[in-house]
């Protein structure tokens, strides 16, 4: 085997086969697709805001968003599935790998998939749309790369945690899905009430499209890749601690 | 080769395994016997660190499985009853990933003789899910040899299979008793527990009631059974004297005497069929 971490190359060897069926592509990217579709084309030509066309808005956006999902859900998914119902985990766990690899293996995966997910739907917003709408700043890099190993460790943690595969649904449908809705993926916060808005910009998704649509490190900007560092480093470590303490 | 000293589980109220002692010594093929829900499933993952004792210890080769859990994992190759391998990777693969995790060196020529040994060198390239139930089981026990382990778990090694495969697998698990592995099973096959164990320890409601050989067994609880028909169905009795059997069978029309075996003195022990 190729000297790589062996949890990160298990994955990868799994997406291979999942990324060449219709059916892994769709449900993966059919949600950013349709929504590129019908609101930058349907809303994207009508509506301006600050004077720039919704589309430029919008897809730094959806790529965050994709990422998001990609990375939490191969986490997520691919540890609930192995623990719970495969049962694919447990070699690994009771092998002498040390849960920092596991931990590691799991983040590169995700983040590939958070690269592979986002960059289909960038592909697809280019063609659509034309460069303008890709911004690939420091900020945006940084943000993007964040979300990724941010929601990979989340999906890690979940899948330790969760005691039924329908939990991951429930995760998915009442915390990911209205983050992705009220962090500014489809309109700014600006124009929520002022109370909701310092909560809202809390969530890592918020902080996130922020540095999406930073060109430069401003002080906003700078201030988001360090809560978004503080909440990886917090997820990594929480992560970890689960991995050492798991037992059945 | 394996000590197991005042050992308890508890899951929530509900004590799963209640005060275990067990030793197992180098070589030896020791098989834990018992109905569901005895604590055999408790024990195994306890042994392999899947799991932490409430109390008491275990040591393997002297170190423990939970101070030492690591240490304790390179010594140790677990066949579980679920055949949890990637069904979507090929075979190859699966022992790739496993090679990884071990971090072991030579691993092609690893790979190349647990696969021979187990007769899948011609399934190297074949998807998981497209092997038989025999071969998956083959190659969960080639796994779990990669790294060359001083012990190995067997949780119901033959279970779901065909005679012939069975047979099969039981000379693999003897090759490698000769060959000086600690090999600790579990199943519900009696005439496996019979054909492959040193010594059989009998498990029920969390606690291990006897350790001893399969023969010895047999002798304990009675070395002959009479069956007598009665109307709601057939009376067993195991007699420890023949003449006292011989005895007991003329009492009654179509009773029949046979000798006694492991499975009539599990049920004797254990109070359960």
């Amino acid at each position: 085997m190729p000297s790589i971490n062996p949890v990160f190359y298990r994955e990868m060897l799994l997406l291979k086969k999942k990324a060449l069926r219709l059916g892994y592509l769709f449900s993966t990217l059919l949600f950013p697709l349709l929504y590129l579709f019908a609101f930058g084309w349907g809303l994207g030509s009508k509506v301006r805001l600050d004077g720039t066309s919704y589309v430029v808005f919008l897809v730094p956006g959806l790529l965050a968003m994709t990422a998001m999902n990609n990375s939490f859900n191969l986490s997520a998914g691919s540890v609930g599935m192995g623990r719970l119902y495969s049962r694919t985990i447990q070699p690994i766990l009771t092998s002498p790998v040390g849960a920092y690899r596991v931990v590691n293996g799991y983040l590169m995966a995700g983040i590939v998939r958070g690269i592979i997910g986002s960059g289909i739907v960038a592909f697809a917003a280019f063609l659509l749309f034309g460069s303008q709408v890709i911004n690939l700043s420091a900020p945006a890099v940084a943000g993007l790369t964040l979300t990724m190993a941010f929601f990979s460790l989340l999906g890690l943690i979940v899948g330790l945690l969760i005691k039924d595969l329908e939990d991951i649904a429930v995760i998915t449908n009442f915390v990911i899905m209205p983050m992705a809705f009220f962090s500014g993926t489809f309109f700014p916060l600006e124009t929520v009430p002022v109370w909701l808005r310092s909560l809202l910009t809390l969530l890592p998704l918020s902080q996130v499209n922020l540095l999406m649509r930073s060109h430069t490190f401003t002080t906003p900007a700078l201030t988001a890749v360090a809560c978004l560092t503080l909440f990886t480093a917090g997820a990594y470590a929480v992560s970890a601690y689960y991995l050492t303490q798991f037992q059945e | 080769m394996i000590r197991v000293q005042g050992l308890v589980k508890q899951y929530g109220n509900k004590p799963a395994v209640h005060n275990l002692d067990l030793e197992i010594a180098q070589g030896e093929i020791f098989g834990l016997l018992g109905p569901n829900g005895a604590g055999k499933t408790t024990t195994i993952r306890m042994l392999t660190t899947l799991s932490r004792p409430d109390q008491g210890s275990i040591h393997i080769a002297g170190l423990d499985t939970v101070k030492d859990r690591h240490a304790v994992r390179m010594l140790i190759g677990v066949a579980p009853q679920e055949r949890n391998l990637d069904m979507e990777l090929s075979v190859q693969e699966n022992l790739s990933i496993f090679a990884g995790l071990y971090n072991l060196d030579h691993t092609q020529k690893r790979i190349d003789n647990c696969l021979a040994q187990f007769e899948l060198q011609h399934e190297r390239h074949t998807q998981v899910d497209k092997l038989s139930g025999g071969m998956q089981r083959r190659l969960l026990i080639a796994r779990a040899l990669l790294s060359q382990p001083l012990v190995l778990f067997l949780d119901e090694p033959s279970i779901g299979l065909d005679p012939q495969i069975r047979r099969g697998i039981w000379d693999q698990i003897k090759v490698l008793r000769n060959q000086g592995v600690t090999i600790l099973l579990t199943t519900h096959y009696m005439d496996e527990a019979e054909m492959l164990c040193d010594r059989i320890g009998l498990m029920n409601n969390g606690a291990l009631l006897v350790t001893d050989t399969p023969r010895n067994l047999q002798i304990t609880a009675g070395s002959y059974m009479v069956e007598t028909p009665q109307p709601d169905g057939i009376q067993r009795t195991l007699c420890h004297d023949r003449q006292q059997a011989e005895e007991l069978a003329s009492l009654a029309a179509g009773a029949i005497l046979r000798p006694a075996s492991l499975e009539d003195a599990f049920i004797a022990l254990t109070g359960q069929e």
